[in-house]
């Protein structure tokens, strides 16, 4: 067995000890941020503050090189605070703040899931994660973890709706995003986010209505406005590094699984079934979850807008990278799944040539000359006579007539598989359904060219077939009027009109390519006409 | 001779530093190998309890239940009582053998709900055919992890400069387990149609 790389370019079974160590570094990398955004706040209050007390003697100070490193230090300090007490409080208020349930060991759905989350975490490679049931109808599963604790949550809606492999595959996703560490990062968002919020809620205008005088309304307004541009610089710089988080969770779940399909299908099902509010705090949550707890259209859109302020992204690109997985995934399985049982091959009568023929095989009925869609046929010990074209297996016989030597183009008449044939030395195209013959112009005066000239004998039975086409041409006229045939190759409409002046042969023929579909019948016709 | 000292320094921690990888990376292997032990300890855990419940809606399928027993007492028999045993000695060629026959006596033991209704809505047997899915999951996803880490630990072991010193310290490759049933199951299916024609 070899082991799959599936684009996520690096090992991510890692110990604990190892992950303890890559998570140290990922902190760093959080507190950074949040120790310029407070001093960016620190700054940004101190200026409200110096502009409301006294904006001439103050504002100069506040940019002076002490003021500026003792804001950095305090920032630096406090950002640490903020972080130590995320991770102590975090996860509990996170926690409280959602309906759970502890799974039930006499619910079998539940002990399904219990197991799947036992199993998971011996392909990861990981200690088993605490879990926990969130009881709603909605379908979503997300992971927090803070502090060295890890909770998974799954609701009471994909533990119902999904099948076994399809709750694996979300189970494995949420597995990934915890052995990556971003349920780690997630859940420190959030706190962040949290603490914006509280921000931008104290200073709301109408919280302030009370506050009278002019200069600390413009401060709180200030304040109220500086709260809304960091939360929304929080969240899209979140988004930015979530959306593709997402794509990488997923990778790493069909690396843990190795069933693309079954994640797919889930998120599928998870979008599709039971999008709906999840708890109170779904809206904070929106980040961890695997897929996003309520519709919005941003999150389903691609483009620059969208992946900077929608944390997810669009559930059919995930589908559709989902289903893109390297083929030996999909070889593996099958070469591990048992060979098809194949039914007793049926045997077929066909009506050729005004009597009932056969027994013939299928494979005999595909090569079987003079058979088209209209030709009628009937199973061996069936009851009923049907078309060829009405039989279930029509496609099929149309694949296999097909299969000879096929034209990578369509028949220009009816969209039938093409066969190549010979006549003259020259290739041309017979489609294996409607019999019609397709060819460009210049290979079909090579073939009238090459055609042996005729006889008188010849020349008189043609004038008798062409006296009799004669009397159809009001039907050639109708013909002429409605025409929707489409050329395969440049996909334009095909002009129908008479092969050469004075000739009543009628073609189609394409104004770009001179691609001509002739009606079957109609090459030996052109070939008996006069030049 | 500063030059000479600290080249002579850098080698020793770039010495040390492999050393440590490589028996970080046996050392996982060897945990992942016991994984599997442990999986296969709890499937053997679980079949008296299934055999039993099974008994109790049709003991007339004897064959299949003897089937199922025999499999069991065969592979609890090639099963290593000391724990403590050796890593490499805990799945020995027998055992795995002796395991796979278990493994493809199960399917028929579960098949067997498909024409007894009672028992397919048995509780009891749901609950003990979601622990036997389950257990077949956590065998087959131990020895995937395993495989990776064991991938991982070879290629450490057989790249240039290691392979070089890493045999005399005692760093073998390990084998890869590969998926065994089709090579049991081949000769077994060939069987059934003789004696069926």
């Amino acid at each position: 067995m070899n082991t799959h790389d599936l684009g996520t370019g690096r090992n991510l079974r890692l110990t604990f000890r190892e992950e303890q160590q890559r998570n140290r570094i990922r902190i760093i990398l959080l507190i950074i941020p949040l120790a310029v955004f407070y001093a960016f706040s620190f700054t940004g209050v101190a200026f409200i503050a110096a502009l409301v007390i006294h904006p001439m003697g103050l504002l100069p100070l506040l940019f002076s090189p002490h003021i500026i490193s003792i804001t950095i230090g305090i920032s630096a300090l406090v950002a640490v605070l903020h972080y130590l007490f995320a991770r102590e409080v975090v996860m509990d208020r996170l926690h409280a703040g959602i309906l759970v349930t502890p799974p039930d060991p006499f619910d079998a759905y539940h002990l399904r899931l219990m197991n799947i989350v036992d199993e998971l975490s011996i392909a990861a490679g990981i200690t088993p994660p605490e879990l926990h049931v969130i009881p709603t109808t909605a379908a979503n599963a997300f992971a927090l973890e803070a502090g060295g604790a890890r909770r998974v949550y799954v609701t009471e809606g994909a533990i119902s709706l999904l099948s076994r492999d399809e709750l694996q595959g979300v189970i494995a996703h949420v597995l990934a995003h915890l052995s990556t560490g971003d349920s780690e990062t997630g859940t420190l968002m959030i706190a962040l986010s949290n603490a914006l919020g509280f921000l931008s809620a104290q200073s709301a205008p109408q919280r302030l209505a009370t506050l009278q005088e002019p200069r600390s309304l413009l401060a709180a307004l200030l304040l109220h406005a500086y709260a809304f541009i960091a939360i929304v610089l929080a969240s899209s710089l979140s988004a930015l590094i979530s959306r593709n988080r997402k794509f990488l969770a997923d990778a790493v779940a069909v690396e843990i699984t190795r069933h693309p399909e079954a994640l797919a299908d889930a998120l599928y099902r998870m979008q599709v079934l039971s999008r709906q509010r999840m708890t109170v705090a779904c809206d904070e949550l929106g980040i961890v979850c695997v897929v996003p707890p309520l519709y919005r259209v941003l999150d389903e859109s691609s483009g620059l807008l969208a992946s900077v302020i929608s944390v997810h992204p669009p559930v059919h690109e995930r589908i559709a990278r989902l289903s893109r997985y390297p083929l030996d995934v999909v070889e593996q399985r099958l070469r591990e799944a048992p060979p098809p049982t194949l039914p007793p091959p049926t045997r077929y009568f066909a009506h050729r040539d005004d009597v009932w023929q056969g027994p013939y095989s299928f494979s005999e009925l595909a090569t079987l000359a003079g058979l088209t869609p209209d030709t009628w046929v009937c199973a061996e010990n069936a009851r009923d006579v049907n078309l060829m074209a009405a039989a279930p297996w029509f496609q099929e016989w149309l694949r296999h007539r097909a299969s000879a030597e096929t034209s990578p183009r369509l028949c220009a008449r009816c969209r039938g598989p093409l066969l190549y044939d010979y006549q003259a030395g020259v290739r041309l195209e017979r489609c294996s359904a409607c019999g019609g013959t397709q060819v460009s112009r210049t290979r079909l005066q090579k073939i009238i060219l090459r055609s042996p000239r005729f006889t008188s004998n010849v020349r008189m039975l043609a004038g008798k077939h062409r006296r009799r086409t004669a009397a159809d041409t009001a039907e050639i006229y109708s013909k002429l009027a409605g025409n929707d045939d489409v050329c395969p190759r440049c996909q334009v409409s095909m002009v129908r009109k008479y092969f050469a002046i004075g000739h009543s042969v009628v073609i189609d023929e394409c104004p770009n390519c001179h691609l001509v579909y002739l009606d079957p019948g109609e090459i030996d016709n052109l070939l008996t006409k006069d030049m | 001779m500063i030059f000479l000292g600290s080249a002579i320094v850098l080698t020793a921690v770039i010495m040390m530093v492999t050393y440590n990888g490589l028996v970080r990376s046996r050392n996982r292997v060897d945990n992942a190998l016991s994984q599997i032990d442990v999986q296969l300890r709890r499937r053997l855990d679980l079949i008296p309890a299934l055999v039993a419940t099974v008994q109790g809606y049709c003991a007339h399928e004897k064959e299949t239940l003897v089937a199922a027993t025999e499999a069991r007492r065969a592979a609890l028999a090639a099963t290593p009582t000391d724990v403590t045993a050796a890593q490499l000695a805990v799945l020995t060629p027998a055992r795995l053998l002796a395991e796979n026959a278990l493994a493809l006596a199960m399917p028929r033991l579960l098949a067997l709900a498909e024409s007894y209704p009672d028992l397919k809505a048995d509780r009891h047997f749901l609950q003990l055919q979601e622990e036997l899915v389950s257990t077949e999951n956590r065998i087959a996803f131990a020895r995937q992890f395993h495989n990776d880490t064991v991938l991982i630990y070879n290629t450490s072991v057989e790249s240039f400069p290691v392979n070089f010193v890493a045999s005399p310290l005692g760093f073998l490759s390990r084998p890869l387990f590969t998926a065994p049933l089709e090579a049991s199951l081949a000769p077994r299916i060939q069987m059934g149609d003789t004696s069926a024609a």
